[in-house]
C-alpha cells in the first residue's frame, strides 16, 4: 500500500514527445475564467488555480460518473508544470474523456485531446500495480497563460465515498462540488481541517462553493500536506450497496472484517512451519517474538496490487508459500502464525505520515499501511515495551509493524508513534491513539576521550551509542552501505565542523542485531582544531553532534513544526589539555527549558582536563505554530553552545 | 541500450547461432559460489553478481542476457534490493525466453513459475514502452537468484549495441559475445562495416571474423564520488557500430563526418547580400579589428535564441511561425535561430567584414569527455567560431545566451574540437579559462554586538563566466526566484543560521558587464563570548570547495566545472569598548595552479579582512590529492582563525596585522 510518485524527469520527457493536437475549440467556461481580473499573490506562488468545478453523480447502479474542470493561470515559470494533467485511473475506472486548453497572455489558443495523452505506471514502488496515470500536456505553457482541463470518468469503487480536495499547493480562486444521488440514495459530508459548510439544493442536485483557498505552503519540518490542508469527504448510502459504505469507523472496521475474511486461514506448511519455529516449549512471549520475527525479517516485502489487491491481502499461505508480500500480507500472515499459538492478533490501519488522522477524522479510506496489533499475555506485563497499547477491553496490546525489519519487537517505528490507527477486531473498527516512546527510549549518548595538541590537532577516540528511533534511523542508512561508504559518510559529517580532519578507525556494532544497541567507535585526528592566537589557543569545547535544526526565521511560520519522535542525547567529552597550557577563560553554561524540549550544557576545567557535557532532550515531537518563537530561541541556544570556544593560555 | 541504426537491406540471414545458444543454458551452481559469504574487499554489500553474459547476435536479431545474483545481506532482497526484476523493453521491442530460479543455500531450487507483468512505463500515440516485472520465489540472505531472457528488436531493424562491463555489483565473471550482422544495411556507404571502440577497458576484446568475445573476472561495483568528472569517462564499455566505409578507422570517419558537415555548414553560411549589408550596419565606422569583432558579436545575439526557451510543439511552431532555418539570411531575416544558427550567422558576418573565420565543432565536457574512438557525430554537435585576429585564434560563442565576447562557456573549454575545413577539418583543444575570467568579488560593512551578532550589507559581484552561469540560470526563473537563488547561494556561504536579504540585483540581461546584487545580512552568534573575551572568526565567507575535501581517498579526480577565483573585503565595526587582544596572523598558501591569501587589520575600531582564493584548474588526479586536500584544508584553517577582543584594554595594541 505504500507508494511512491514517479519523478517529474517523465515530464520533461513527454513534453518533449508531446504530439500536436488539432484546431483549438476552447470551451466557453475555459474563456471565463481567463477574463477574470488577476489578483495579487505573493511572489513565490507559481499558478493559481481559477475555477476547480467538480460534479459527480451517483446512478442508481453504484456507478459512480465525476465531470471535472480545472483552470490554472500560470504566475512564474516554475509554474509551467500544471501544463501537464495527470488523471489516475484502473480496471475498474474508465476515463471517458481527458482534453485540455490554454489561451496565452497573446490571445492564442491550444487544445490537446484525447490521442495526444500519454499514460504510465501511477507509482514505481510496487512489483507491479494496476494503477495508472493518464497525462496530457497542452502546448503554450508560459507565464500568463490560462491552461484548462476537463475530464469525465466513470467507475464502480470498492468504497462509496468520494473525497472533494479543495485545498493543495496553489491558491483555489473557486471551487465548486456538486452532487447528484439517485432516488432512495444518501449521503453523508464530512469536513477535514475546514468548518462544515451546508450545500445549496437545486433541482436534485446538492451543490457546495467555496472561494480564495489559500495554498499549503512549504516550511521546514511541516507534516504532510494532508495533515494540514481542507478537504469534505462525501459518503454514500443506499441499500444497494450496503457492504461498501459506512457510517462510522466500526462500520469500516466490519467491511474490511468482511474483505478480508478467510485470508488468515492457515496452511498446513503454515502450520507446520509455527510448530517449528515456536514450539510450545517456549515462553509465551518468546513464541510472539519469533513469530514476529519470521514475518518481519523473511518475508520480504514485495508488493503486487491488482483490483481489489489494493485493500484485501493475499492468504496467508500463499504469502508465507512465497516469502513475500506487502505490509497487509505481511500482517495477515503473522496474524494467521499467531493464531496457531492461541494468541489473538487484529490489523491496524495507518497512515505513515503522522496527522492525516486524528480523534476528529471521519471515516475516511486514505490509510497507506498496515500493522499488526497483538494480544500479549498476561506473563508479559512486567516487560516494558513502548509499543504497547493499554486496551480498555483487549488488554495490552502490542503494536507491531512487520514489514519495518529494523524496529525491534516492543519499538514501534516513529512515524506510527502518536499517530492514529484503525483498530479491525470482530467488534468492527475503532480508532485509537497509537502510543508514543520516551525520550529516554530513543537515545543517543555519545562519550569522547580526546588529545589537544600544541598546535591545535585534536584526537581521540569516541563511542556513540544509539537506542530506538536513533538507532533505527542510523540502521536505516548503514543496512545500505558497504563499511566503506560508512566511513566516507561520517568523515564527510565530521568534516562539517573539523577541519582536517582524519578518520584512524570506525567500527559499527550490531548494526543487524536490532535487538542490542547500535553502538559506534572511531578514532579521529583533526589538525587546525584549536586556533593558536598569539599566546591562546582556541577549542570549542563541543565537538561534534550538531543539534541545531533548519528553521526560516525570515517568515512567519504557518505550520507546526514535527520532530521525528522524541529523543535525548547526551554528550560527555574530556579534552586533555596540552602540556604548558592552562584554561583562561571558559564559555558560560547553557540552560533552556522550554514546553517541548530542554538543552544544557556545561563546561568546567579538571586539572589539565576540560570537561563538556550537555544533554539535549526533546519530550513532544509536535511544536504547534504559536510556539514556533520559542523553538527559534531553542536553536538559537543550542547555537550559541555549539559554537561556544573556551580560552586556554600558554604559561609563561 | 541499443540504438536504432540501420534497416537490413536483404532479408535476414538463416545463419542459426548455434553455438550463442548453447552457452544460453542454466551455469551449474558450484560449491565456490555457494561459499560466497561477501564481496572480496567490500565488506558489507548487499549483493554479488556470480555471473553475468550479455550475447549480440544481429544475425538472428537478438541478445540475450543472463544475471546470477547472490544476496548477502537482508538490504539485498527488500525493495530496491535484487530480488525485484524489473526489464526495460524499449517501443517495439520484445523479451521472450524468460526464465528465473531462486537457488536456496542449501541447493534446493525454486523456479518462477508466474508470468511476468508488463508495467507501462511510458505508452503514448503508436508506441508502447514497458518493463517485465517479477518477483523472484522464496528469496532469503544467501539465496541465488538468476533469471536470463531475450530481447529482440522490430523485425528487419539493426541496432548499433554496446557491453556494460561495470555494474552496480561487484560481477565474479562476465560472458560477452557479439556477432556482427552479416548481410547488407541501408544507407552505408563503400558496403557494410560492422565497427568496435572499447572505454576504460583492462583487456582487449578477441575477434575470429565476425564474432568478437570478451571475458572479465572480478569486476568490481561502480561507485561514484562526490565533485567527480562524468562517470560514464570511467565506466568501462564497449561499443559497437555499423556504417560503411567511414568505419574503417576513427581518423576516416572523423575526416568524412568533418567534410560533409562543412558542407553542410557552408552553405548554411553562403554569401548573401542582406547578411553582408547587416555586417556593414553593425560595424559602422568602426577600424579597431576587435572592435568590429564586438559589434559583430553583439549584432549576432540580438537574434532571439531558441536554444534557451521551452520546446515547442508543432502547433505553437505554426502558430508562433518558427520555421526551421534554411540558412544565415533566414535566421538575419526572421530573428530568430538556435545557438548553431546564431553563431553561422556570426561566422558569415564576420567573413563578410573580412575575418578569417571557421567554424568549429565541439565537444561539451558536462556530460561525458570526448573520446575519439566512439564514432558518434553527436560528440561534436555545438559550433563555436574561430576568427583569426592579430595572427591568434579568438575563439568566440555567440550562441550561447549573455555569453561575453572572448569567452567560451565552461564545458566547451579543455577540451577536444575539430575545426572544420573542406578536407573534413582538423582536431584542436579549445582552450581553459582562467581564474580571472570567473570571480566572485564579495564586500561586507557590518557591526558587531557585544552578544556577538552581527549586521550589515554587502555586495557580491559575479564577473565573466560566474556572471553567464547565473544569467543563465535565471532564464528559468523570475525576479523572485532570482532573488531566491542569490539568497540561498550566500547562505551556503556563510555560517548557519544566518539571515540574508536581497536588496537589489542588476545586469541579469547583460553580457559584459558584471551581475551585482547587493544584500543586507545578520546573524546572531557570529562570534562567541568568553568571559571578557569576544572571538570572532576572520573570514566570513566560507570556501565552497572544502566539502569537495572531507575523505580521506579518493578513486577518481576531482572536478571543478571551471578556474575560479574569489576575492572577499569584510570589515566589521566593533562594539564600544572592546580592544583587540589577537589579529588572526596573514596566510599564504601557493600551489602552481592554486593561491590562497588573507590578511586582517585593525583600524582601532574595525577589523578588515582581506581574502583571496583562485584555483586555476579543473581536474585534480588522485596523485594530487592528498594536495590538493592539504591546500583547502590549509583554506579552511585559515579562515577559521579568530580574532580575540577584549573588554577594556588599549584599543590600539593590535593594530596592523
Amino acid at each position: 500500500m505504500l507508494k511512491k510518485g514517479i519523478s517529474a524527469i517523465f515530464l520533461l520527457v513527454a513534453i518533449v514527445l508531446v504530439s500536436p493536437g488539432a484546431r483549438a475549440g476552447v470551451p466557453d467556461w475555459l474563456h471565463a475564467a481567463a477574463q477574470q481580473p488577476a489578483k495579487h499573490y505573493a511572489d513565490d506562488v507559481n499558478a493559481v488555480v481559477l475555477l476547480d468545478d467538480q460534479e459527480t453523480t451517483i446512478r442508481d447502479t453504484g456507478e459512480i460518473v465525476t465531470l471535472r474542470r480545472i483552470a490554472y493561470r500560470i504566475l512564474r515559470p516554475e509554474g509551467k508544470t500544471v501544463a501537464g494533467f495527470g488523471l489516475g485511473f484502473d480496471a475498474e475506472t474508465k476515463i471517458n474523456y481527458l482534453r485540455g486548453w490554454s489561451i496565452t497572455v497573446k490571445g492564442q489558443e491550444y487544445e490537446a485531446k484525447d490521442k495526444d495523452a500519454f499514460e504510465r505506471s501511477a507509482t514505481t514502488y510496487e512489483v507491479y500495480s494496476d494503477v495508472k496515470e493518464r497525462i496530457l500536456i497542452v502546448p503554450g505553457a508560459d507565464v500568463g497563460t490560462v491552461v484548462g482541463f476537463e475530464y469525465e470518468h466513470k467507475g464502480r469503487p470498492y468504497i462509496f465515498q468520494d473525497q472533494w480536495s479543495f485545498q493543495r499547493e496553489y491558491p483555489i480562486e473557486h471551487t465548486r462540488y456538486e452532487l447528484r444521488l439517485p432516488p432512495g440514495w444518501e449521503y453523508r459530508a464530512d469536513w477535514i481541517h475546514h468548518s462544515a459548510n451546508e450545500p445549496v439544493e437545486r433541482n436534485g442536485a446538492y451543490t457546495w462553493e467555496l472561494s480564495d483557498i489559500p495554498r499549503i505552503e512549504t516550511e521546514y519540518h511541516r507534516q504532510t500536506e494532508d495533515a494540514l490542508a481542507g478537504s469534505m469527504v462525501v459518503t454514500f448510502f443506499s441499500e444497494k450497496i450496503k457492504n461498501q459504505t459506512y457510517k462510522s469507523w466500526k462500520d469500516f472496521g466490519f467491511w474490511y472484517n468482511q474483505l478480508a475474511a478467510g485470508t488468515r486461514e492457515p496452511t498446513a506448511a503454515l502450520q507446520q512451519k509455527v510448530v517449528e519455529l515456536a514450539p510450545a516449549s517456549m515462553s509465551p512471549l518468546e513464541r510472539i517474538k519469533t513469530l514476529a520475527r519470521f514475518a518481519q525479517r523473511d518475508i520480504r516485502y514485495a508488493e503486487i496490487q491488482i483490483g481489489i489487491g489494493g485493500y484485501r491481502p493475499h492468504s496467508a499461505g500463499d504469502t508465507f508459500s512465497h516469502r513475500y508480500g506487502d505490509c497487509k500480507d505481511k500482517a495477515t500472515m503473522l496474524g494467521a502464525m499467531l493464531s496457531q499459538i492461541g494468541v489473538k492478533s487484529y490489523s491496524v490501519l495507518v497512515r505513515t505520515d503522522r496527522g492525516v488522522y486524528t480523534e476528529n477524522t471521519p471515516p475516511s479510506s486514505q490509510f497507506n499501511h498496515m500493522i499488526i496489533a497483538i494480544q500479549l499475555p498476561e506473563a508479559s506485563s512486567s516487560q516494558p515495551m513502548p509499543g504497547v497499547y493499554e486496551h480498555p477491553k483487549l488488554g495490552r496490546l502490542l503494536i507491531f509493524d512487520p514489514t519495518n525489519d529494523l524496529v525491534p519487537f516492543g519499538q514501534m517505528p516513529f512515524y506510527e508513534q502518536d499517530n492514529y490507527g484503525l483498530l479491525i477486531t470482530e467488534q468492527g473498527g475503532e480508532m485509537i491513539h497509537l502510543p508514543i516512546s520516551k525520550p529516554e527510549s530513543n537515545r543517543v549518548t555519545r562519550t569522547a576521550k580526546l588529545t589537544l595538541l600544541p598546535d591545535g590537532t585534536l584526537k581521540g577516540d569516541v563511542e556513540e551509542v544509539r537506542t530506538g528511533t536513533e538507532a533505527y534511523k542510523a540502521r536505516s542508512r548503514y543496512s545500505h552501505q558497504t563499511e566503506s561508504d560508512r566511513k566516507k559518510a561520517l568523515e564527510q559529517s565530521l568534516g562539517g565542523s573539523m577541519t582536517a580532519l582524519h578518520l584512524d578507525s570506525m567500527d559499527a556494532q550490531n548494526v543487524d542485531n536490532i535487538e542490542g544497541d547500535l553502538v559506534l567507535h572511531y578514532q579521529f585526528t583533526a589538525e587546525h582544531y584549536a586556533k593558536n592566537a598569539g599566546p591562546l589557543l582556541l577549542v570549542r569545547p563541543r565537538v561534534t553532534g550538531e543539534k541545531m535544526g533548519a528553521l526560516d526565521s525570515t517568515k512567519p511560520r504557518r505550520y507546526a513544526y514535527q520532530f521525528d519522535s522524541p529523543a535525548l542525547e547526551t554528550d560527555s567529552f574530556e579534552i586533555s589539555l596540552p602540556e604548558g597550557y592552562k584554561v583562561d577563560e571558559l564559555p558560560d553554561p547553557a540552560k533552556t527549558s522550554l514546553s517541548f524540549g530542554e538543552y544544557n550544557s556545561k563546561i568546567t576545567n579538571a586539572g589539565n582536563v576540560l570537561k563538556y557535557t550537555r544533554e539535549y532532550k526533546i519530550t513532544s515531537p509536535l511544536i504547534p505554530a504559536e510556539r514556533i518563537g520559542e523553538l527559534n530561541r531553542f536553536f538559537r541556544e543550542i547555537n550559541m553552545d555549539e559554537k561556544s570556544i573556551a580560552v586556554l593560555k600558554r604559561a609563561n | 541500450m541499443r540504438k536504432l541504426r540501420h534497416l537490413v537491406w536483404f532479408a535476414c540471414l538463416a545463419s542459426a547461432s548455434v553455438s550463442l545458444a548453447q552457452k544460453e543454458d542454466w551455469l551449474p551452481v558450484t560449491q565456490q559460489d555457494q561459499q560466497v559469504k561477501e564481496v572480496p574487499g567490500v565488506p558489507g554489500a548487499k549483493a554479488i553478481q556470480l555471473y553475468y553474459a550479455h550475447y549480440i547476435d544481429d544475425n538472428n536479431h537478438s541478445q540475450f542476457f543472463y544475471n546470477r545474483i547472490k544476496i548477502l545481506t537482508e538490504a539485498g532482497k527488500d525493495v530496491r534490493g535484487y530480488a525485484d526484476v524489473e526489464i526495460p523493453v524499449l517501443p517495439f521491442f520484445s523479451v521472450n525466453n524468460l526464465k528465473a530460479r531462486t537457488i536456496h543455500p542449501d541447493g534446493t531450487i525454486v523456479e518462477f513459475t508466474g508470468k511476468p507483468f508488463e508495467k507501462t512505463i511510458i505508452k503514448g500515440k503508436g508506441f508502447k514502452f514497458l518493463a517485465k516485472t517479477f518477483s523472484m520465489p522464496e528469496v532469503t540472505v544467501g539465496s541465488i537468484v538468476e533469471y536470463k531472457y531475450r530481447i529482440e528488436p522490430p523485425e528487419g531493424s539493426i541496432y548499433d549495441g554496446e557491453w556494460t562491463i561495470q555494474h552496480e555489483l561487484f560481477t565474479v565473471k562476465e560472458n560477452f559475445t557479439f556477432r556482427g550482422y552479416e548481410g547488407g544495411l541501408q544507407g552505408t556507404r563503400g558496403g557494410t562495416q560492422v565497427s568496435y571502440a572499447g572505454s576504460n577497458l583492462t583487456k582487449r576484446p578477441t575477434q575470429k571474423g565476425n564474432q568478437i568475445e570478451l571475458e572479465m573476472e572480478n569486476v568490481p561495483a561502480f561507485e561514484s564520488e562526490a565533485t567527480m568528472p562524468p562517470e560514464e569517462n570511467y565506466k568501462p564499455h564497449v561499443r559497437f557500430f555499423y556504417g560503411g566505409g567511414e568505419l574503417a578507422s576513427p581518423e576516416r570517419f572523423w575526416q568524412d563526418m568533418g567534410t560533409a558537415r562543412n558542407d553542410l555548414v557552408e552553405r548554411f553560411i553562403g554569401n548573401r547580400g542582406p547578411v553582408r549589408d547587416a555586417a556593414t550596419a553593425a560595424i559602422g565606422g568602426e577600424t579597431d579589428p576587435e572592435r568590429k569583432l564586438r559589434k559583430l558579436y553583439a549584432r549576432a545575439q540580438q537574434i532571439r535564441n531558441l536554444s534557451y526557451e521551452r520546446e515547442r510543439d508543432e502547433q505553437e511552431q505554426k502558430k508562433e511561425q518558427l520555421k526551421p532555418n534554411q540558412n544565415t539570411g533566414d535566421v538575419l531575416d526572421r530573428g530568430f535561430g538556435s545557438a548553431n544558427d546564431i553563431t553561422l550567422l556570426f561566422v558569415a558576418m564576420a567573413r563578410a567584414a573580412g575575418f578569417d573565420t571557421a567554424v568549429v565543432l565541439v565537444s561539451s565536457r558536462q556530460e561525458q569527455f570526448f573520446e575519439k574512438n566512439f564514432l558518434s557525430a553527436r560528440q561534436l554537435s555545438y559550433m563555436v567560431a574561430d576568427v583569426q585576429v592579430g595572427g591568434k585564434d579568438l575563439y568566440l560563442d555567440p550562441g550561447t545566451r549573455f555569453c561575453p565576447f572572448g569567452l567560451v562557456r565552461w564545458m566547451r573549454t579543455s577540451t577536444a574540437a575539430l575545426k572544420l575545413d573542406k578536407k573534413g577539418g582538423t582536431f584542436i583543444q579549445l582552450p581553459p579559462a582562467a581564474n580571472d575570467k570567473a570571480v566572485i568579488s564579495r564586500t561586507v560593512k557590518a557591526v558587531l554586538s557585544e552578544d556577538g551578532s552581527i549586521t550589515g550589507d554587502g555586495t557580491v559581484q559575479y564577473q565573466g563566466g560566474e556572471a553567464l552561469e547565473h544569467r543563465l540560470d535565471a532564464i528559468k526563473t523570475d525576479d523572485a526566484g532570482r532573488k531566491k537563488q542569490l539568497e540561498d547561494e550566500l547562505k551556503s556561504w556563510l555560517p548557519n543560521g544566518i539571515i540574508v536579504k536581497i536588496t537589489d540585483a542588476q545586469g541579469w540581461e547583460s553580457t559584459d558587464d558584471p551581475l551585482v546584487a547587493h544584500f543586507t545580512l545578520s546573524v546572531t552568534n557570529y562570534g562567541s563570548v568568553a568571559g571578557k573575551r569576544l572571538l570572532l572568526p576572520s573570514a566570513l565567507f566560507q570556501a565552497k570547495q572544502k566539502d569537495a575535501f572531507k575523505i580521506a581517498q579518493r578513486k577518481y579526480p576531482v572536478y571543478f566545472p571551471y578556474a575560479f577565483a574569489e576575492i572577499d573585503r569584510i570589515s566589521v565595526k566593533l562594539p564600544a569598548g572592546y580592544s583587540m587582544e589577537n589579529l588572526p596572523q596573514p596566510q599564504s598558501v601557493a600551489l602552481p595552479y592554486a593561491l590562497y591569501r588573507s590578511a586582517a587589520q585593525f583600524t582601532g575600531s574595525e577589523l578588515v579582512t582581506e581574502r583571496v582564493l583562485r584555483v586555476n584548474g579543473i581536474l585534480f588526479y588522485p596523485n594530487q590529492y592528498s594536495e590538493v586536500k592539504d591546500f583547502f584544508n590549509k583554506v579552511q584553517a585559515g579562515d577559521e582563525q579568530q580574532a580575540v577582543l577584549r573588554v577594556g584594554g588599549n584599543v590600539n595594541a593590535q593594530k596592523g596585522n
